[in-house]
């Protein structure tokens, strides 16, 4: 798969992925199978490179009064060490990003974990949610974390929306809510 | 200790669903712990800290054998029997002698992980010796009958009112007894076997090679009894517990301290050396010393390139502390005497990764330990080779393995990816929750849905 990806890309000066983890599997797992760093010097988070790359923090003013919980993603955070940037353009954006004492702890999900050892994967859920502060919101820049964190809170009957990063910034630049 | 993980799974999900109240006091205490720990490093530059401890540890085990050479030598010239066993089965031999050399039928103990790999209890007791655990936690799950949930805070998965419950039955205080009077009436039972015991049994935190000394941290007072009142003391020393200076001691009794409880040291350091009165060089304490070198399984981890690192290990308790998956179940899920991450890591190498491979794939490999571990051991990374190397021996379900390969098939082949996208979102909810894995996600959670148009569709569309 490694292979079949680094052919897709090889003509694209930057590869940008919606997902901490997949990024965080091309930069440090990539140059190890592939034998060669070019790939994951050129491969970025999305608002990794919004900020850092593109250096541009003020995307649109869409998101204005909404309230919004940010869950960061275990890979995006410390594997990437993407921390402030997804915060940084959701706020530009005219959204409050509420403090959430469980913010950095991880959503159980895991990849293969979520379904080889269900019960624990849910109760980790269960304390992301518990935690939740009152929003209608939670944006993450991770794919598997969303769905294991809506899948959890559907079953609850928990009217909150997940959203990904990617949804949330295009929702903050078209203006729409 | 007898190894039951192979059904981590099962155990973790009783946990969870029979006993609520565990995951809520693991929860509360271990997020203490870490807010403590985060705290006592606050001021002080704790990545520097932690690659000297790193560059400290890894010296002495990549030159173990001269250290344990050296540190055996002292222990000698002091007095100290000093004894080598390659297997638990040894150091129980090695007790068999010192209780029938000396007649001894009361053992008080201090807290000692080894003592708990190595089944020390149930062996003296088979040799009708009376064993009394002193450390309060200890004590608790003594009398409960079961092992340690954390290296550092045994008891952690019992309430306070767990404890009131347990000691009014069995110590009859006052069923709403504060935790003062709690901890009294331990203190009153234990202090008079102190004074009665025949052989003191401690394990040691760090072993110094230069000058043969072992050091033990405690708050409760519990390990200075236990290593200095009874004529004869025993310490039990896993072999990768040595330092190589004396001067390396100082600062690793503060950072394991910082680490394990936030504590700026432990409320007690005992330094055991050897002997007291005409025996020995020390002006009091036991007449006789023994020092137990462990092994069982050390060296063979040691010898593995891939996973050495794990030895590192200071027990300080922290990767179980910021572990998410740990705190929904603590330690007795892993159905061993190590749990969480540093478990994980360790077990498969110290009783075989055939009894212990559901521990590796423990972990939603979220990183948290790495980050927090004191003396930088990779978990993650040593996580991923037990994995490996379980699917390798054909451990793990073959039913995984082939979801796996056809999702690889899948997603390289772009047209076959979008047709079975669009199938997917065909498969009606009830069909869903029978298909193997996603029975095991919907148990508890509801599937993706579908959006109306793939990403691919709308990319080919034209998305502005």
């Amino acid at each position: 798969m490694a292979t079949h990806t680094a052919a897709v890309f090889a003509d694209s000066d930057y590869v940008v992925l919606p997902s901490g983890s997949c990024t965080a599997m091309l930069r440090h797992t990539y140059p190890r199978l592939l034998d060669s760093p070019e790939l994951a010097e050129r491969s970025y988070e999305l608002a990794e490179f919004i900020v850092d790359v593109l250096k541009v923090i003020e995307i649109g003013r869409g998101l204005e009064g909404r309230q919004i919980a940010y869950h960061h993603g275990c890979h995006a955070l410390r594997e990437l060490g993407v921390e402030q940037q997804p915060v940084r353009l959701l706020e530009s954006a005219g959204a409050r990003v509420v403090p959430w004492e469980m913010d950095q702890e991880c959503c159980g999900f895991g990849g293969l974990f979520s379904v080889k050892t269900p019960e624990v994967s849910v109760a980790m859920a269960d304390r992301k949610l518990d935690t939740l502060p009152d929003v209608q919101t939670v944006v993450s820049a991770d794919g598997g974390c969303l769905l294991q964190l809506e899948g959890r809170a559907r079953r609850r009957r928990m009217p909150i929306r997940f959203r990904s990063l990617a949804s949330t910034l295009w929702e903050a630049r078209r203006g729409s809510t | 200790m007898e190894v039951r993980s192979r059904d981590y799974r099962e155990r973790a999900r009783h946990i969870i669903e029979d006993t609520p109240d565990v995951r809520e006091a693991v929860t509360a205490a271990t997020i203490t712990f870490v807010e403590n720990r985060s705290k006592a490093f606050a001021d002080l530059d704790a990545e520097a800290l932690s690659r000297w401890a790193e560059q400290v540890k890894s010296h002495a085990l990549t030159h173990l054998g001269d250290y344990l050479e050296e540190a055996e030598a002292r222990l000698v010239e002091r007095g100290v029997h000093v004894h080598w066993a390659e297997t638990a089965s040894d150091v129980h031999q090695i007790f068999k002698s010192i209780v029938r050399e000396n007649d001894v039928q009361k053992v008080v103990k201090a807290k000692s992980m080894l003592s708990e790999e190595l089944a020390l209890n149930p062996f003296l007791e088979s040799c009708g010796v009376e064993v009394f655990e002193t450390d309060l936690g200890e004590y608790i799950i003594q009398l409960l009958g079961e092992p340690p949930s954390h290296i550092v805070g045994p008891s952690i998965h019992k309430s306070l009112e767990d404890t009131r419950v347990l000691f009014h039955e069995r110590l009859g205080t006052p069923r709403d007894a504060s935790p003062e009077r709690l901890a009294a009436a331990a203190r009153d039972l234990l202090r008079g076997q102190f004074l009665t015991a025949d052989l003191g049994v401690s394990g040691g935190n760090f072993l110094v090679a230069e000058t043969g000394s072992i050091a033990l941290i405690e708050n409760e007072g519990n390990i200075r009894l236990s290593t200095s009142v009874p004529r004869i003391h025993v310490a039990l020393v896993g072999i990768e517990k040595v330092l190589p200076r004396w001067t390396d001691l100082p600062t690793f009794l503060q950072i394991t301290s910082k680490s394990a409880t936030g504590q700026p040291v432990g409320t007690f350091v005992s330094i055991i050396q050897g002997p007291g009165g005409a025996a020995g060089g020390e002006p009091d304490g036991p007449e006789e010393v023994h020092v137990v070198l462990v092994d069982n399984g050390r060296t063979r981890l040691l010898a593995d390139p891939e996973v050495w690192e794990a030895l590192r290990c200071v027990r300080c308790g922290a990767c179980l502390n910021i572990c998410p998956v740990y705190r929904q179940t603590g330690g007795h899920a892993y159905g061993y005497v190590y749990s969480g991450p540093i478990g994980a890591i360790t077990n498969p190498g110290l009783v075989g990764l055939e009894e212990t491979w559901p521990l590796p794939f423990a972990s939603t490999a979220c990183g948290a330990c790495k980050d927090v571990c004191l003396v930088r051991i990779p978990i993650p990374d040593l996580l991923h080779v037990w994995r490996r190397r379980a699917v390798e021996r054909g451990l793990t379900s073959p039913e995984e393995a082939s979801v796996l390969r056809l999702w690889a098939s899948a997603a390289t082949r772009a047209r076959l990816f979008g047709w079975a996208e669009n199938l997917a979102a065909l498969v009606p909810d009830w069909a869903l929750r029978r298909l193997p894995m996603l029975r095991e996600w919907t148990a508890g959670r509801e599937p993706p849905r579908a959006a109306g148009q793939t990403f691919r569709e709308r990319w080919d569309e034209g998305i502005e």
